[in-house]
Order: C-alpha cells, then structure tokens, then sequence
C-alpha cells in the first residue's frame, strides 16, 4: 500500500508541477490526507448523535480520496412548502437530514415523528473537491463582474453571486450546490458538522457546531486538526485536462462556446496566481423545470444552484444536484430555466456534433 | 560416536491446519563440538514466506552453516539469520555448528512449510479453469454500479455490492457510514415474530421520495406502519462458500437448545423454510443464491428470477453445488419500468461463484502471546460458540464458529425475526435477542464489530457480549491485563 501510494505521488509529481509534488510531500497534507481517510467512531465524538458518514472518505472517494460519490452517498434535506403551493420553510433542526445514529447501547433504534411534517425533501451528490484551493484564489469581485441580476443583455440567462454575511462582512460563497461556503476552512467546520457529527472550535465564523449531546467533550477536534484537514484541501491538485489529440475534442470545444454552455460554465476565472480553469462562474442559476421544488436559503431561492465546475467531470458521473442523470448526454438535456436556449441549440445539433462536444467534457 | 536421534519438533507447534508440517523429525550428529538446535518462526505461512532462524547451540559454538532447504549448499553463515521462502513447498533445514572443538550437525526434515500465498479477496485455490472464469466475471459484476435505468431501485441502499462489501478489499465489509436500517411492521408488542424488511434509504431522485432513516420515518408510502428497528453493519464474505459443505449433522451435533448441560449457553438451528440456516447475521439464509439474491433485491432494486427450477437453469460444476435444498425462493419483481428480472442467470450463477469462491481469512502464525491466548480462549469459554473448526467435505472449515443462534441478550437484542428457528420447549419460536455466532477468521480485518458496528474494537466487542455470551465476558473482564492482551493477539492472528 505504501509504496503504490509512493508512486501514484511520483506519478502526480511527473505529471504536474515541481510545487505540487511539493505540496504532497509537506507533513501537513500527509496528516490531512490520514485524517480525511479516518473513520471516527464513538469515541472520538462521531455522531450529534446523528451522522451521514464516519469519514470525510465516506462521501468523497470516487474515483479516489477527495473526489465525488455514488447515487447511494447522497445527503437529504428537507423542509415545507405545503405541497409546492406556499413558501419553502425551515423546520426545527434546520434542512439536514442524517441518514444513521450511532447504534445505541441498549434499546432499540426508535425515532420521534416530529409534529410538522416536512413535506418537501431534496437529495445532494457530494461534490468533487479536486482543485478547491485554487478556486479560493478567485477574489468576490471576479464573481460578481460575471453577475447579470436583471438579464440586461436579454439572453434569458441571469447568474447572481452568493452573498453571505459574515459577522456584518459580505462574502462571496464559492462553494457547494448553493454556494453557501465561502472558504474551504469553512467547508471543513460545516462538514464535520453536517456529514459526521463531529464539534469544531469557536473560530469566529459561526460554521459547524459548538455542542452535541454525545458524551464525548466538545470540541471533539482541535483547530490544529482543522489546520491539516484544510491544508490537505487547498492542496488537492486540481483536475488535469487528458490531452486528447481527437480533432473533435478541439471543435467539441468551440461548440461548447457557440452553443453557449460557455456563458455560465466560463472555461477560466482569474485567480490571485493566474486563471483557474474551472469550468464555472461560480454564480447562482436556476436550470430546474417549472414546478421544481428544493430548498431555499438566504440568498439562494428554490431551484438556484451554483454553476457546478466541469474540470474533471468525466470522473463524477452521476450529475446534477441530486444525481439524477446518469449521463453527461442526460445531464445536459435535463438544463431548462435560463438554459433552456442552450439546451435547444445544444439538442439542434448533429449527433457527430453531439458526440465531439461530449469527447471535449469528457477531456476536461 | 555417531547417534541419530528422533526429537521432538523445536520449532513452534502451531494449532493450525495449515501447519500441521511444522517441526518434523530431526537428524542430528554428537561428537566433539557444540550441540546444533535451532528454532524457525514462524514455521508456516503463504509464499513469501520470511522466517526467522534462532541459533540455540550449546557449548559454544563459533561458525554456523545453515542450509535452508538441504540442497548441499551453504545459504548462511549467520548466527541468527532470517530467509524467504518463495517457492511452495515443505523445506528441510540443516545447521552445521563448529568450534575448535569440532562440528556437529542436525537436519531436521519438514521445518518449513511454504504454501500458495492466498491474499483476501482471493479465490479458493484449486478452482478448475470453469470456475475460476465464473468466479473472474463474478467479481466484475459484485464492483458493477447500477443505474436507474438499468433496474437499480426503485428503493435502494447502494448501487452495487462493492458499496458494503470492500473493506479491506472486494468481498469484505464496511465501515458504519455503509449501515443500512431493517424494521418491523408495528402492531403488536413485543415485536416478535413479526416480518422485518430492509428498510431502503433511497428511492429514486424526486423532490418526494428523498428518505431520511433518522428523526422519522417521513415518507415511506410503501410500508405504512413501518418502524425502524435495527442498525445493520455488512458482514464479510470471505470463506463463507465453505459453510455450504459443512453438513446439517455437524451443526446439529453443537446444538443444546435447552441447555441440557446446563453451562449457560444453549445454540439452536436456523432455517430458512428449505434448508439449515448457515448465511447471515441470523443464520436466516441456508444457500449462497437466497444469500445472494436477497441483497440485489433488497438492497439495490434488482430483480431476478431463481436459477434452481427455472428456465435456463444454470449449472454448476458438481460437486461445487450446495447442498441439496429446494429453491426456496420466487422470482422478485418492482415497479421501476425496467423489465424483470434486471439481471441475467448466467450473471446471478457469477456472482454466487464470487462469494462461493472467496478462500477464507488466512491466519498468521501464533506467537507465544498468541499461543497463550488460544488457551485463554477456550479456558474462559469463547470457544463455547466460537468453535474453532467444523469439519466439512471440503476439509476443516477454521471459522472459529457453530453456525448456530444465540440469545446474545437485552442490550443486543434488535428484535428481528428472521427464518424459522428451531422450536424449543421452553422459549417463543423466536426471541429477537438471537444472533449467529459471528466467524471470527480474519476478525481483525472486519471492524467495525457486532451487528450494527457499535463495537469500534474486538475488545469493546467482547465486552458487549450478553445473555449466552455473558459468562465468556465476565470471564474475560477478570482476567489480567497481558492475559487479555494475549487473547486480543491471537485473535488479531486470525
């Protein structure tokens, strides 16, 4: 096992830069790396006492450490719309819902109905988290400058940025399905929250949770736990294009311009140490059909999602928010809303054209 | 003077099957000179096979020429040297010993067994190349991730038999995060004898069926009254197939449902309406098809029709087929507009000659710590339930189990009724608090431990032993520390 990590790093360090390799080999990314790789348990605070998973492994792991997960590691929410004719509501416990409890000791397993009923629920696909730390180098006014709150331009396509207030502060949210993260640090306090049920340390940032009711004392893991996991993060290298040499890729690559998937799935952003070629302007859209019922947030309306980054996507199959396309083919044609024009053009085309615009995701 | 005497092995006697060759007979020369002996250990074990040599001469000696497979050439000329073995086979080791005095000599025949290096998730050896093939292809189908359109769901807790049983590799198990939820349909308390289901997690992607198992049940329009009950961690199915060829007789010889010998633990018989139960937590399953079939239904959504007196029935080599059973099974169908069955015979008859074939947990070589804690394993009663072997057609199945059910007590107890138990004349027909024994090979590889994972050790997982299991626990609560330590290093052995 050692050594054919040995060699998948040298492998990495072949194939990317000399500071990569860098990254991988600093103690800190080391640790972080065991510590995403952990399975917790009782003892080490595992549950509130509810979780989704005892690693953050459990929900990234396709198709390695760190990546995205299969149909059956989605994570649910829930909340009231009174059957999609009223407006979405929270109910007691916010929107997560936990898949396990830790089994108890004693007694059976048994789970109070609560008095209101949600009606509405809304499945997510855990996200890749290859190439999370280079999209922190994009600063908020790179995503807003992409912002069309009003389709001024009449294209049918608006794209809002994620506004979070942050102890009074307005930041941009570059992360999740609905962008409601802002840094990976953050990321990493909300997720053990969520996911694993594990407290975090009051860092000032009201992410995460502070207490839960298992016997293990809070915090259950220390802010230089959280030093490691997100350095191990930022460190993640990002998604590598494959190097097709297929002409099609190239002019698979101008459809995706000329059919406008390029408008939101922007090819790169700047970033602080040059462009980020993510795939995505980071901003919220709505491509769900008329009817669609999910979840809101503050700032991010039912059926808005963050433009999903497309670098690495042939390695995170099934897509869209919950999965539901099992296909690129699929997922494509499931855009409607302000994508309905692309997605028009997009079933317009030939099938070779079809065929090279998928060959051109499909090398990203 | 020249003696040839026949001594007893030096090397470690192991209680293992697998190294029943250890430690033969010995040829040793006296005249002027120290007195050769040596120990080798560990003395056994899968290619390649690094063991370690002690020099334990006497009267001093100063050069050694060790031969380790006695084919007239010098390997070493170490005192205490260590070498690997990596062709199979059983090796003489010969050690020549000098001083200024003189040399002397010992040969001792069989020191050293080397066998085929069987890694988990590796097939049984000896496959013939049909079974081998079916096996192959069986284990591309257990990693195949199913998808909607091709039958998965529409309920569902994983998408392919990979999802709960990968760890440490393809056929083992899972850590908790893989879990899944049975229940049992409310309307009388207690609830015995009550059907149970899987409880699936998923269904579909719509807005309305996305499921949640904790803080209620909100949406199940499929099983109204349902409620959970149960936390189930997969198990691991290495070396199962071998339970198949252990026969009723021999399981029914450990059984005492009532105790007649009065040690606390009694042990009854499963069955799952056609055969003797052997598969599953509960013994519920009594062939690898219902064991395998169930799953894909319940776990994934996908249908199948049974291979036994069904068209297209697929053969197995014989020989290799289970136990005369009846099919006790229907064909399963679903509502998901893909076409039943979802999956082929032919792919059903691959997938069972994976878990069929899977060869069993190789144990390591017992220590002297190991050694002593086999002792303490049968002196505090573990052995009770865990048997270390049962004889089967196919040899001594090491599982370290009776296959048999077991009131493992209140705070065990999930209340689950699975398959017919054999009726007792002095409790209910089933009791919920019964679990198989748990085979403990390669028990150090399937954490997390008990039904539903709550144990995170092998000695939490002791330590929560009731009911039957109770006595063995108090037992190994009183030990001392290092005997306890000894205990968990020969079960870590496994």
């Amino acid at each position: 096992m050692r050594s054919s990590l040995h060699l998948l790093s040298l492998l990495a360090f072949a194939a990317t830069a000399v500071a990569q390799g860098a990254v991988e080999d600093d103690p800190r990314f080391v640790r972080g790396r065991a510590l995403f790789d952990r399975a917790f348990h009782r003892a080490q605070g595992l549950g509130s006492p509810d979780y989704n998973g005892d690693s953050c492994r459990a929900c990234h792991q396709d198709p390695r450490l760190g990546g995205s997960g299969a149909l059956e590691l989605n994570v649910s929410r829930f909340g009231r719309d009174s059957g999609g004719s009223g407006p979405f509501t929270n109910l007691a416990g916010g929107q997560t819902s936990s898949k396990f409890r830790l089994p108890q000791v004693g007694g059976r397993e048994e789970y109070p109905v609560p008095p209101s009923h949600p009606d509405v629920f809304e499945q997510r696909q855990p996200p890749a988290l290859f190439g999370i730390g280079l999209i922190e180098t994009i600063q908020g006014p790179t995503i807003t400058a992409n912002e069309d709150t009003t389709d001024a331009n009449g294209d049918g396509i608006f794209g809002v940025a994620r506004r979070i207030n942050m102890n009074g502060t307005i930041e941009i949210g570059r992360y999740g399905w609905k962008a409601q993260i802002a840094l990976t640090r953050d990321f990493v306090h909300d997720a053990l929250a969520e996911e694993l049920g594990i407290t975090t340390p009051d860092e000032g940032r009201h992410l995460g949770i502070r207490t839960d009711v298992d016997a293990v004392a809070d915090p259950e893991i220390a802010s230089s736990t959280i030093d490691d996991l997100d350095f191990f993060l930022q460190g993640l290298p990002a998604p590598q294009r494959g190097g097709s040499t297929d002409p099609r890729v190239a002019i698979g690559e101008a459809l995706f311009t000329s059919v406008g998937c390029a408008k939101c799935h922007k090819p790169s952003l700047q970033g602080q140490n040059g462009p980020v070629p993510l795939y995505s302007n980071l901003l919220l859209h709505n491509v769900m059909p008329r009817g669609f019922r999910g979840m809101a947030e503050p700032g991010a309306g039912v059926g808005l999602y963050r433009t999903p980054p497309l670098w690495g996507i042939k390695d995170t199959a099934p897509y869209l928010h919950d999965g539901r396309a099992e296909t690129l083919e699929q997922a494509i044609a499931m855009h409607s809303g302000e994508a309905s024009a692309v997605t028009s053009a997009y079933v317009a085309l030939s099938a070779q054209d079809k065929q090279s615009l998928l060959l051109f995701l499909k090398d990203l | 003077m020249h003696l040839t005497l026949s001594k007893l092995p030096y090397c470690l006697l192991l209680a293992l099957a697998a190294c029943s060759g250890g430690g033969g007979s010995s040829d040793l020369t006296i005249g002027p000179g120290p007195v050769p002996e040596f120990s080798c250990l560990p003395n056994s074990g899968p290619v390649p096979l690094t063991v370690q040599f002690t020099d334990e001469s006497e009267l001093t000696p100063t050069a050694w020429e060790w031969d380790f497979d006695n084919d007239g050439v010098v390997d070493s000329t170490e005192q205490h040297p260590t070498h690997t073995y990596t062709t199979l086979g059983s090796f003489a080791v010969r050690l020549i010993v000098r001083n200024a005095s003189g040399s002397n000599a010992v040969l001792r025949q069989q020191a050293i067994t080397a066998e085929a290096g069987v890694a988990l998730g590796d097939p049984l050896p000896g496959l013939t190349e049909a079974e081998r093939a079916s096996f192959d292809r069986g284990r591309e189908l257990f990693r195949k991730r199913f998808t909607p359109s091709e039958g998965l769901g529409p309920l569902y807790n994983a998408t392919s038999c990979e999802s709960c049983h990968s760890e440490p590799v393809l056929g083992g198990g899972a850590d908790l995060y893989r879990n899944f939820y049975m229940g049992a349909f409310y309307g009388s308390t207690p609830l015995t004898n009550l059907p149970s289901v899987v409880v699936p997690a998923f269904g579909g992607t719509s807005t309305e069926q996305a499921h949640s198992l904790t803080r209620g049940r909100y949406t199940i329009p499929d099983f109204p009254g349902l409620i959970t009950t149960a936390q189930r961690n997969s198990i691991p199915l290495f070396g199962v197939g071998l339970f198949e060829f252990v026969s009723n007789a021999t399981i029914l010889a450990n059984t005492d449902p009532e105790d007649a010998n009065a040690d606390g633990v009694s042990g009854r018989v499963n069955n799952d309406g056609a055969g003797m139960g052997r598969f599953g937590l509960k013994s519920q399953s009594n062939n690898i098809e219902l064991f395998t079939r169930a799953p894909l239904m319940n776990q994934m959504g996908i249908t199948s029709n049974p291979l036994r007196g069904s068209a297209g029935t697929v053969s197995l080599e014989v020989g290799m087929s289970p136990q005369a059973s009846s099919s006790p099974n229907s064909p399963t169908f679903d509502n998901d507009g893909v076409p039943d069955p979802e999956i082929a015979p032919q792919d059903i008859a691959d997938l069972i000659a994976f878990t069929r074939f899977l060869a069993p947990p190789q144990a390591r070589a017992f220590g002297a710590a190991a050694q002593r804690g086999n002792a303490q394993f049968t002196s505090i009663g573990c052995a009770t339930c865990h048997i270390p072997e049962l004889p089967s057609s196919r040899g001594p199945v090491r599982a370290y189990t009776d296959l048999l059910i077991h009131d493992m007590g209140d705070d065990l107890a999930d209340h689950m009724a699975l398959g017919r138990p054999q009726i007792t004349l002095s409790g209910p027909d089933h009791t919920g608090r019964e679990f198989r024994t748990q085979p403990l090979w390669g028990v150090s590889k399937s954490h997390p431990y008990l039904h539903d994972g709550r144990a995170e050790t092998i000695d939490e997982a002791i330590r929560m032993h009731g009911g039957e299991g109770l006595g063995a626990r108090q037992r190994y609560e009183a030990l001392e520390a290092q005997q306890r330590a000894d205990l968990l290093t020969f079960l870590e052995a496994l």
